[in-house]
């Protein structure tokens, strides 16, 4: 009855519904936003939040992690810049749809499949926080780095013609990843002497430029080209359709809730995981992967949105945040004087049920107001591109400068814009760049305590993963991925020889 | 028969990507000999740039499959035909013009900057008259300051 109560007091308190919905509204504009992100709204939100009573002050950081991670999708659809690095996978059909005069389709796909997604990843928050966790807690250093290389392998398969090509953008991103000062050893790293470069490379920065600031460029190449006009007289998907993806959706979002539950990866890496999941497993899809197929948005946006709720569960019954906004969320709440962790489900359930009830009500508002503004934003795809990429560029100028208020940051993400538009020229994939950049500390971090476990060395931590059985899947997974991938360049290559 | 036509450019740019990629794994087998162990500061380095070398090698024997980029009798101005494919029409200017943007931007304020980069990169662009172009880029700046600066008080350059 307690438990009742409690995930219905955001339901009964309307204070509590109104910043529920404020949060949800604000956090889809504001993902919605180039440059604006989600870490950055709930951050800000603390330091005005934190004198407040602790009720609305959660109410309002759920509805902003809600809405925002949709948003996130929007400019990934109309701008082909991801809002959010969970957004990278929806930029890969999202923006191609755009293209096509579809962006009202995919936007209210989104929308449905965010919600289904939130609502998977709610509803395992709350009835499968304790058994999902203690799931979590058997993966070791070496299944994360596994985990993390199975990501990067899988980014370096989608949507490029050369597995090659898309394997040393994952690489070159790792190595971007790297510069700066090394946490363990605190020796500088490709830094040459330069001192912005100590910090590292911002994969915000890299972001912005490879998808925003290139896209913008690529697209002054030609201006003989007219803007689409967009289709948004049905924007909200019918019953039929959304029947036709929930199985992929329920198997994505079941992914995102896993992927989202395991404290450092979160949204970005569970939506990729997703659309490589929906492009092996989707066999005849109407539109082909890469070039709007619908599919394409279905899982990454579920993935993404599922995320939410797990990366709750090891944040709450663990104290480990899953992801970066709950990184922040989780210094709120000890601003509050709550302690995340495993007696949080015992000594504070009123707060557990609050939160897992504010975030079904969060996600509801999220399908009233993912509608809301389709078309408005719609328009911005149908202004002439003389007009529509400078001021991308303007925006890709301040998101960059908003991250550090440093103009090393607006050179980067220039730079990052040149190198983005000569590797679209020459068909080399921009999403592994920018995944091997926000992964490389992970797989780094992880590989050095999984050696370090079994005594540096390296026969131990290979007999390490041979005898743990999740590693061992892991590692069948990656392995069977290589020579999928070898077997499709052999094919490829023995058809163009019997071609000759 | 080939798969697909190289794009002009593209084998040099397959070519200085390796060499990118051996320059760094120089580098990051420096480090590593700095402090040489599994896990020093230059294994994962060293790993990711092994990693860039062997694709990039890969990338150009892949080179042979394509059929070549230029015609016959095309090959004498290679250099002038990439440069085109690469800077075609405006984009050199599009270029310089966002440097310029980008190198003004601490000395005479986001405001200015901004407003003028957008208004020359316009006109360039002929997105219309001179004062349509003034307008949208007043318009640009003024909806930037209100949402950036006055709503989320983000400090802009």
């Amino acid at each position: 009855m307690d438990i009742l109560t409690n995930l219905l007091l955001p339901v009964t308190q309307p204070i509590l519904l109104f910043y529920l919905a404020v949060g949800t509204f604000a956090g889809i504009y504001i993902g919605a936003i180039p440059g604006l992100s989600v870490t950055m709204a709930v951050s800000l939100l603390i330091s005005f939040t934190f004198s407040w009573d602790l009720l609305p002050a959660i109410a309002l950081m759920i509805g902003i992690n809600v809405g925002g991670v949709y948003g996130g999708s929007r400019s990934a659809i109309l701008l082909n810049i991801p809002g959010a690095p969970a957004a990278v996978a929806t930029t890969f059909d999202g923006y191609p749809l755009a293209q096509r005069g579809e962006a009202g389709k995919a936007i209210g796909t989104t929308v449905v499949q965010s919600f289904l997604g939130g609502m998977i990843g709610t509803l395992f928050l709350g009835f499968g926080a304790p058994a999902v966790a203690s799931f979590a807690l058997k993966f070791a250093p070496r299944d994360y780095l596994l985990l993390a290389i199975m990501g990067l392998m899988l980014v370096g398969s989608l949507g490029c013609e050369s597995a090659a090509r898309g394997i040393f953008a994952a690489a070159i991103g790792v190595f971007i990843g790297m510069i700066g000062i090394d946490m363990v050893t605190g020796q500088p790293r490709f830094t040459f002497g330069n001192v912005y470069l100590m910090n590292g490379v911002s994969y915000i920065v890299a972001m912005i430029g490879l998808f925003g600031m290139s896209e913008a460029l690529y697209q002054l190449r030609d201006l003989s080209v007219y803007p689409v006009k967009q289709k948004v007289d049905k924007i909200i998907p019918g019953w039929k359709n959304v029947l036709k993806y929930l199985p992929l959706s329920l198997r994505t979002s079941l992914m995102g809730v896993l992927v989202g539950a395991l404290p450092g990866t979160g949204g970005d890496l569970a939506a990729l995981l997703a659309y490589d999941h929906a492009r092996r497993t989707v066999k005849n899809p109407e539109v082909p992967f890469g070039k709007g197929a619908i599919e394409g948005l279905v899982a990454p946006e579920s993935a993404n949105n599922a995320a939410i709720g797990g990366a709750y569960i090891p944040m709450l019954t663990l104290g480990i945040p899953g992801d970066a906004v709950t990184a922040i969320i989780i210094g709120a709440l000890y601003i509050h004087g709550l302690k995340p962790g495993p007696m949080f489900m015992t000594e504070r359930p009123d707060i557990f049920w609050l939160m897992v009830g504010g975030m079904l009500i969060a996600n509801i508002f999220l399908l009233i107001f993912g509608f809301t503004g389709i078309k408005l934003f719609a328009k911005i795809v149908e202004i002439p591109k003389q007009i529509l990429m400078p001021a991308i560029i303007i925006l890709s100028v301040v998101g960059a400068y908003s991250i550090n208020n440093n103009i090393m940051d607006v050179y980067w993400m220039l730079g990052f814009g040149i190198i983005g538009y000569l590797f679209k020229i020459y068909k080399m994939p921009l999403g592994p760049v920018v995944l091997g950049v926000i992964l490389s500390s992970l797989l780094e971090q992880n590989y050095r305590r999984a050696v370090s476990m079994v005594g540096n060395s390296i026969p131990a931590f290979i007999l390490d993963i041979l005898t743990h059985p999740i590693s061992l899947v892991l590692l069948a997974a990656i392995i069977i991925m290589v020579i999928g991938q070898i077997s499709s360049v052999r094919k490829l290559a023995g058809g163009q020889k019997t071609e000759e | 028969m080939k798969t697909r036509k190289m794009i002009k450019g593209e084998k040099v740019c397959v070519w200085i990507i390796l060499l990118i990629s051996l320059l760094a794994f120089g580098a990051s087998l420096q480090l590593f000999l700095e402090n040489p162990g599994v896990s020093s500061q230059g294994t994962f380095p060293l790993a990711a740039s092994s990693i860039m070398v062997l694709s990039s090698l890969v990338m150009v024997g892949e080179m042979r499959y394509l059929s070549p980029s230029f015609e016959e009798g095309e090959s004498e101005h290679k250099v002038k035909a990439t440069l085109s494919e690469l800077f075609p029409d405006r984009m050199t200017p599009v270029i310089v013009l966002v440097v310029i943007y980008a190198a003004a931007l601490p000395h005479i304020g986001f405001v200015a900057a901004t407003f003028l980069f957008l208004f020359l990169l316009m006109m360039l662009l002929k997105a219309g008259k001179w004062h349509r172009c003034a307008l949208i880029s007043a318009g640009i700046v003024a909806g930037i300051l209100l949402i950036f600066q006055l709503v989320f008080h983000v400090v802009l350059p």
